[in-house]
Order: structure tokens, then sequence, then C-alpha cells
């Protein structure tokens, strides 16, 4: 579902990944562990379409990412939300670009503990609640493909202990980075290392 | 069209609350427009010149620049504050993510820039002319078509570059260095135009400056609409 062939990365003279060659079969969970600065972020922003490849190919169900924005469900270090609009009226939006019906919203909301919050403005929300809308807007198009980094980063022991349920989905190809090595062990099917921009 | 409504009605959603970009740019507006009227003697934007003198320029000549020269950088201020709104939580990343047609991103983002504007020129422009001591009548409704044509023309560029600068260290610097060459013709045209306005109370021979806009307007609608893509990748 997810491949990668020869990828690397530089950003200007700094190289983050080195012939990276990669292949994710559909329907797998897959933890992306190392350190800081191994190129975990990296590959998962190639493999969203965020970032180009400096060598190699990258794809997501036999298409360039760009291609597959619609079967891609990605959330980063950041929620990729509009602080100034309610957590209801994000989600709104981003239905409206995936052209997905906003009757699913409130249910999202619900799935991620956010129904009392809804009319609240996103500006107002915890590192905690910004997480898990951010989730809610990366799954709002239920897509194949669901690239995590760090998401049980700023989310309390409940919340944590309830992603696995809340991102699994038969068929579903999760890619998902984390230091959390344990909880990496309960939700994945298979771990990848990552060091110094290759695979360990 | 669905889309470019749903990022339009985005972006005026978000600045009815933060409010981070027309007020800043009208505040800019009409401190400049403030401070080059009270520059002139008073009553000078309007009187004709009683003896003409060789070289002189005729105050009122220089009313529409000094108009759209003040509107063009209180322009470029809401460009980039329209653009930061998008870099915030990194919000853009989203829209980059989303399947949707670029040309529809930046039609959403261009029609709210240019809301932001006509509404800034809508106070500004009224303002200005109270602060001129130039009649209502003089200026209105001729120059609502010339408002209209220029801030498209402004919101086409700033639009663009605004986004195309987003993630440069120094975009503060480089999005008026953009910007200002390209608008030259709107600022240019939209100026004449009012000049002319005031003058004669009609566009005259200048309305060659109204298609001069207009065609500027089509050729970097177009130009944004197919760059967009381009610009706002990695």
């Amino acid at each position: 579902m997810i491949a990668l062939d020869g990828v690397g990365k530089k950003f200007g003279t700094v190289r983050a990944l080195s012939n990276i060659t990669l292949e994710i079969t559909p329907g797998t969970t897959v933890g992306l562990l190392g350190p800081n600065g191994s190129g975990k972020s990296t590959l998962l922003k190639l493999a969203a379409g965020l970032l180009k490849p400096t060598s190699g190919t990258v794809t997501v169900g036999g298409k360039a990412p760009r291609d597959a924005k619609a079967q891609i469900g990605y959330l980063g270090h950041e929620p990729f939300l509009y602080r100034y609009l309610s957590a209801e009226e994000n989600l709104n939006f981003y239905a409206d670009l995936y052209r997905v019906d906003r009757t699913k919203v409130p249910v999202l909301l619900e799935e991620v503990g956010l129904q009392a919050k809804g009319s609240a403005l996103v500006r107002t929300f915890s590192r905690g609640e910004s997480q898990r809308l951010g989730l809610a807007r990366a799954m709002l198009h239920d897509p194949e493909v669901l690239l995590l980094d760090e998401p049980f980063s700023g989310l309390d022991d409940a919340s944590a202990g309830r992603l696995p349920q809340l991102i699994a989905r038969p068929g579903r190809t999760t890619l998902l980075s984390t230091h959390d090595l344990p909880r990496a062990h309960d939700v994945a099917d298979r771990l990848i290392h990552l060091s110094g921009g290759q695979l360990a | 069209m669905r889309t470019v409504l749903a990022i339009a009605a985005k972006d005026l959603r978000g600045e009815s609350r933060a409010r981070q970009i027309a007020p800043v740019m009208l505040v800019f507006a009409l401190c400049l427009v403030f401070l080059l009227t009270f520059a002139l003697p008073p009553g000078a934007l309007r009187a004709p010149v009683p003896v003409p003198v060789a070289g002189a320029l005729p105050a009122r000549d220089i009313t529409g620049l000094l108009l759209w020269t003040s509107i063009f950088f209180a322009a470029v201020i809401g460009f980039g504050r329209s653009a930061a709104a998008d870099r915030e939580g990194s919000a853009g990343d989203g829209l980059l993510l989303a399947p949707v047609d670029p040309a529809a991103l930046y039609a959403g983002k261009l029609i709210a820039n240019s809301g932001f504007l006509l509404a800034t020129q809508l106070v500004a422009i009224p303002l200005f002319m109270l602060f001129a001591n130039i009649a209502p009548g003089a200026l209105f409704p001729g120059i609502l078509p010339v408002m209209l044509v220029a801030s498209l023309g402004m919101a086409a560029v700033g639009t663009l570059f605004g986004a195309a600068t987003q993630h440069a260290e120094a975009r503060s610097l480089m999005l008026p260095l953009l910007t200002f060459p390209l608008t030259l013709p709107v600022i240019l045209g939209a100026s004449k135009l009012t000049s002319t306005l005031l003058i004669e109370n009609r566009f005259g021979n200048e309305f060659r400056w109204f298609i001069l806009l207009s065609v500027f307007d089509v050729v970097f609608l177009t130009l944004g609409a197919v760059t967009f893509e381009f610009v706002i990748e990695e």
C-alpha cells in the first residue's frame, strides 16, 4: 500500500533520509521508531505528499501521494486547524474540502471525546484537545492510509489508551511514529527503526 | 465552486473573530491618507491651479496617487496577515493535503483578500474625501468600478506572492518587494482614473486606464490560478 523505493531527502546540505526502501502491506499497522532527528517525520511527510523526495520514489496505492490525497489521512506535529474557527467549523470546512457529508462531524467529535466543545474556538483548546481534534480531521474522510506523527504526544493516558481503537478500521494501513515503545508494541503489527536517516 | 466558497468563508469567518487583517489595513491606510492630505495646503486636492506655473503640478492631479499608494501599502500588510493565518498551526498544510484543485485554493483566498481590501476602501476613501475636503459627489459612485478592478488586481498579485513568500525567512520584506513593481500598473491606472474623476467628474479619455486595469486583472487572475500549484508546493 505504501512503498518507498531508494528514497533520499536532503534539506540544503543536510541529508534527512538516505536510500530508504520499504513496503508496507495493506491493512497493517507499522510503528516507526527512532531517536530525534532520525528522519521519522520526514518519512511521514514524504508519504503524505507534503515533501518531495530528493531521490527515489514514493507511492501510495500505486500512485504518487499527490494523486492519492483522498486516500491519505495525516496528522503531523501540528493539528492543521484554524485557531479562530470552532472545532465544528474546522471539521465542517475540511468536510467540504474532502466532499464528505457534514453529518459525520458530530459523530467524529463524539468519538474523540470533544462533543461538548464543538462550538469552542480552537485557540482555547489544550494541547491534548487540539491533538484529538487533529486526529478527527485526519480521519474525517475515512482514509485507507493513515499517517500519524507522534499521535500519543500531548494525550492523557485515557485518550492515549483509546487511540488504537479509534484508528482501527478493517483494511486500513497505518504508519505511525512514536517514542513510546510499549504503546508501539500494543498498536503495531510491525516495527521499523530509523537511525541517522537510514533503516536500522 | 463549493470549495472556493468554503475557503473564502473560512477566511472571512476567521477574520471576523481575529480582526487581524482589515482593522490593521484600515488604520495604516488612514494614517497615510491623513499624513498626506494634511501635508498639503487646505483645499489643494480639489482646487484648480489658478495660474499655471511651468513645471508645477496641480495638487489635485496627484490626489489619486496619494490615495492609491496608501491603499497599496495597507493592502500589502493585509496580504501578509492573510497568508500568516494559514501558517499558524501549519493550517495551510491541511489545505495542501486535501484533494482540492490549487486554482480553487487561489480563488478562495483571492475572494477573501479582495473582500478585506474593498472593506478597507469603503471606509478609507470617504474619510480621505473628508480630510481633503472633497464633496462626496466628486468621486462617488464613479470610483466604485475603479475600486473593484483595482482591488481584484492587487489581490490577484498579493494572494499569489503572499503564498509564495509565506515560508521565506524575510517574508515581510519579500512581499512588498515582489508585489510593488508588479502592481505599479494598478496603482497608476487607479490613480489616473481617480484624479480624472475628481477633475472632470467622468473618465473621459482616461477610460483606457480602466481597460488596462481590466486586462491586468484577467492576466494576473489566470497566471495566479495556473501557477498557484507550483507556488504552494515545497
